[in-house]
């Protein structure tokens, strides 16, 4: 896969079901979808796609959905879909729906609300009291990450090396997320509903943004008991190197 | 942070700042679990040590597997100490590398020549060029999981390396006859050697004899397809027996490697071949500016004299022994089940109960902060040092730290 490729999955199925999060814990987002019964699929021409099911104040993310979207959006390519996200400089095509302007304006806030919790600085998310939800919703961009990663990967990601089993990654005090690892592909997920073979908690948000925000270094962090190990670590050795090919995408 | 390792801490935070992880490699925190073990060590003698913060351990690390015959062995130092006092770091090598290697080709089984470097890695690193340069072929064989150094060929790192570093290195399945014998007839033509530990130790899992003469079947498939073999016998060394461990697991390597206790801790490594690869080994590029140091050599002799004269094998076999049965009776009297492997004087432990560690864990980070250091993932390592008083103490610290375990649940 060429970076571009590679950067739109992430986008996609990283980055994008965040809204998810977004919408549980957001004033805002919650505002924008009230009252919305539809749904939004996003194509990337030769690349992935992305569906958010939206329904009683809920949204979901799905890879897949059912029947056509309320509004479907294609961009023209990997490369456009990776400018759109960083930039906004390409605009999707709609395929379906586009006279559904609430729709599309709508997405269009649920995406600043997103990007403010992933680009914000601390003193701003700390001041609006949306610290610890931001650092989550960052965390949970990296989780999804890695199985994205590791999905992108010829190999997937050296994943099959390490054997099958659980990775729970989270902040103390709050759910953790999962990455179930089995037959050398990666998934993660939000609901933290398996025994997890291995555990990384970072100690609080704080050290997690540290990590999260590239400031802190993941290794002192584990000696200084910032971020704190447990159970089958070479389940871990995959994972953390996948973690550390995250930075060079997003 | 944990008040009982507080200048730990500390010194941890300082090198953080200035060498990348803090402690690199696996002396690093993250393979144990920081806040229940200690970072830096200060002073030992015999099986106990002291960390920055002055507790104490019984120690079953033992540098993993450096010590022996206990820290500051007082013949050891003395011998080192002596070698050096007339000064070290010369143009030459001295008088000491010819007795050190006329010492071990007169001890090790099969061996008629030797060389030496620092760490295991020289040794394992040398070892597969000299059967290279012997045989003109190119592939080598290992287990899987097997750890033969950190050198980019063998390490189990990832980074910072290149697919051509391992290429021409293949991994078969440890006791796995069909698919040793798979792999041998795939790359018989260009197959230099079989790189093996005398039972497969690896880290996490558990240690496994030869079965069903595994080892045997890999000498002769091995030689006879013109290729070599070669005993790791790096962390076996000196304590399964004193001549080779092949000579306890019955099989017969073309060239043997040792270091860790081989010196009770001095920085020195070896490398021992049949004559017939004496031509060989000799061809190959080998030099360290630190490789002849005459008090490592020194000391290597005296530790091996002194568990000769001891009869350390014996008894380490015994204390390790000791140590699983106490520890079996205080887990049995919790409810709970060993699952120990490999040799009593290097068991690998573990509860029969989970494969994921992770009370297994909390029970070794529980027994460390009370003084007895147990490793949660690599396998253990008894010294002559250990007395029956160690043995007693330390099956009462596992006792409390499982009851602590125990109490907490799951």
């Amino acid at each position: 896969m060429t970076d571009s490729q590679i950067k739109a999955h992430l986008y996609l199925h990283a980055v994008l079901p965040q809204l998810e999060e977004v919408v549980r814990v957001d004033a805002a987002a919650q505002a924008v979808v009230a009252g919305w019964r539809s749904s939004i699929a996003m194509r990337v021409a030769g690349g992935p796609g992305m569906r958010l099911e939206v329904a009683a104040g809920r949204l979901r993310a799905v890879r897949r959905g059912r029947g056509l979207p309320s509004l479907g959006l294609l961009l023209a390519s990997p490369a456009a879909a990776v400018r759109m996200f960083e930039a906004g400089g390409a605009t999707p095509l709609p395929w379906m729906g586009g006279w559904r302007l609430r729709l599309v304006g709508g997405l269009r806030a649920l995406s600043a609300r997103l990007q403010y919790y992933l680009k914000a600085d601390r003193e701003l998310l700390e001041a609006d009291g949306a610290f610890v939800e931001a650092v989550l919703i960052r965390l949970a961009v990296l989780v999804y990450a890695i199985a994205v990663l590791a999905e992108c990967s010829p190999d997937g990601g050296g994943s099959s090396g390490a054997g099958d089993g659980v990775i729970s990654i989270g902040v103390a005090g709050a759910n953790p997320l999962q990455l179930h690892c089995a037959g050398g592909r990666i998934a993660a997920s939000r609901d933290a509903d398996r025994r997890a073979n291995v555990t990384v908690e970072f100690a609080d948000p704080a050290a997690a943004y540290g990590i999260l925000s590239g400031n802190g270094d993941l290794w002192t962090a584990i000696g200084t008991g910032a971020v704190r190990l447990r159970g089958h670590l070479l389940l871990l050795d995959p994972i953390l190197q996948l973690m550390s090919r995250v930075r060079n995408y997003l | 942070m944990n008040e009982q390792f507080r200048v730990g801490d500390e010194l941890f935070r300082r090198a953080a700042r200035v060498i990348p992880r803090g402690i690199y490699g696996t002396r690093g925190p993250w393979l144990v679990v920081p806040g229940s073990y200690p970072l830096f060590a200060e002073r030992g003698r015999g099986a106990r040590y002291r960390d920055a913060d002055g507790n104490e351990y019984i120690d079953y690390l033992c540098g993993y597997g450096a010590s022996i015959l206990g820290y500051a062995d007082p013949g050891v130092d003395a011998a080192a100490r002596a070698a050096d006092q007339s000064g070290f770091g010369f143009n030459h090598p001295t008088a000491a590398m010819v007795e050190l290697a006329e010492f071990l080709t007169a001890r090790i089984a099969g061996m008629d020549w030797a060389l030496f470097g620092k760490n295991g890695s020289d040794a394992t690193s040398f070892a597969l060029q000299a059967a290279r340069a012997h045989t003109g072929r190119r592939t080598v064989l290992k287990a899987a999981g097997a750890y033969h150094g950190s050198h980019p060929w063998a390490t189990p790192g990832t980074a910072g390396l290149t697919a051509e570093d391992s290429a021409h290195v293949y991994d078969f399945t440890w006791n796995d006859h069909a698919d040793l014998e798979a792999l041998v007839t795939e790359h018989r033509h260009d197959l230099a050697a079989v790189i093996v530990t005398p039972y497969h130790h690896p880290l996490f899992d558990d240690s496994e004899f030869s079965e069903r003469r595994f080892l045997q079947r890999l000498c002769e498939l091995a030689h006879r397809h013109g290729a070599l073999v070669i005993s790791d016998d790096v962390r076996v060394g000196f304590r399964a027996c004193l001549d080779g461990s092949h000579q306890v697991f019955d099989f017969a390597p073309d060239l043997t490697c040792y270091s860790k206790a081989m010196a009770n801790g001095y920085p020195i490594a070896a490398c021992l071949g049949r004559k017939p690869l004496y031509q060989a080994a000799g061809a190959v590029f080998a030099t360290g500016t630190f490789w002849m140091q005459q008090g490592p050599m020194a000391a290597a002799m005296a530790c091996i004299r002194r568990l000769e004269e001891t009869g350390g094998v014996a008894l380490m076999r015994q204390r390790g022994t000791e140590l699983i049965d106490g520890l079996r009776q205080v887990a049995v009297r919790h409810g709970e089940q060993l699952h120990v492997s490999g040799l009593p004087s290097m068991p690998k432990v573990r509860f029969a109960t989970e494969d994921d560690f992770l009370r297994f864990q909390r029970f070794c980070a529980a027994a460390t902060r009370r003084g007895a250091y147990f490793h949660p993932f690599h396998n253990w390592f008894l010294s002559t040092a250990h007395s029956d008083e160690d043995i007693a103490r330390t099956i009462d610290i596992a006792d409390a730290a499982l009851s602590e375990v125990v109490a907490e649940g799951e």
